[in-house]
């Protein structure tokens, strides 16, 4: 088989564009192992459909996102096999500038903010009690010299 | 880019927006089809899009409008343009195109490839 031939026979277009037949789509994807010709035929036609698609882009509307984001969600416990409950899972979801976490997390947020605030206060409560006894010290060492320089001038 | 893609085929928007929802909602279930398959993510994920396209125009009764292709193939022969449109702009089979053509499978499969080769000339 000319390979050349095969390519622009129009086959690696009709495959990107999902109209061959099974038996069609098999023969190319055997080829596809052995033909590194039609590899990069591939990778080009397909490069070509991709830029084609890019410079007639259009964006969906938000809510279409919004929606996509509910139904892949929603259906991942779903497909997942896992052992855990739902209401373990960590959900992750950026939306519109916003990140949404477990609501186990809120929570945890309000005891770290609390506790943060406590150990802010008895910092400061500690640092002024320090602070006050440096300067009783202090008046104590200067009473000391005073009665010292009293005892020696008598 | 798939929106895009999408309302060449199904003009009304909140249609096409049905349908992309509906692709993308399918994916968890077709993820190992996708990352098995030759074709990139995209390319793959566009040939979904329009099988979910053609589900929606022939239950609706309706017929893609893909301008931007058929202006490509207006110099190529009438038999050629309309092999392409029966099998990429309304899903017919090769076979019920053979027989509305009066002519066989092979006949038609060569006339659609004549058609994609074409329109790859024209892009590139």
């Amino acid at each position: 088989m000319n390979i050349q031939e095969y390519i622009d026979s129009g086959i690696v277009e009709a495959y990107v564009l999902g109209l061959l037949t099974e038996r069609e789509e098999q023969d190319l994807c055997r080829l596809l192992g052995t033909q590194p010709l039609l590899q990069e035929a591939l990778w080009s036609v397909e490069d070509q459909m991709e830029r084609l698609a890019y410079e007639n882009r259009v964006s969906p509307p938000l809510t279409v996102w919004a929606e996509i984001e509910n139904q892949l969600f929603d259906a991942a416990p779903k497909i997942m096999n896992t052992t855990r409950k739902p209401a373990e899972d960590v959900k992750v979801i950026f939306s519109d500038g916003q990140i949404k976490v477990h609501r186990y997390w809120r929570p945890a947020f309000i005891a770290i903010f609390i506790l943060s605030k406590i150990f802010l206060i008895l910092a400061i409560f500690y640092y002024l009690s320090y602070r006050k006894n440096q300067q009783q010290i202090e008046f104590l060492q200067q009473q000391i010299h005073s009665m010292e320089h009293v005892r020696n001038t008598q | 880019m798939l929106y895009g893609y999408i309302l060449k085929f199904v003009p009304a928007r909140k249609d096409a927006e049905k349908i992309l929802v509906n692709l993308f909602a399918k994916l968890p279930g077709h993820m190992e089809e996708a990352f098995s398959s030759p074709l990139s993510i995209y390319s793959w994920l566009q040939t979904k899009a329009r099988e979910l396209v053609l589900i929606h125009n022939h239950v609706r009764h309706e017929n893609a409008t893909f301008t931007e292709c058929l202006a490509l193939l207006a110099d190529a022969p009438e038999i050629i343009r309309e092999t392409f449109v029966e099998i990429y702009l309304k899903g017919t089979s090769r076979k019920e195109v053979a027989a509305m053509q009066q002519s066989t499978e092979a006949e038609v499969a060569k006339n659609l490839f004549a058609a994609l080769s074409i329109i790859r000339k024209k892009i590139s």
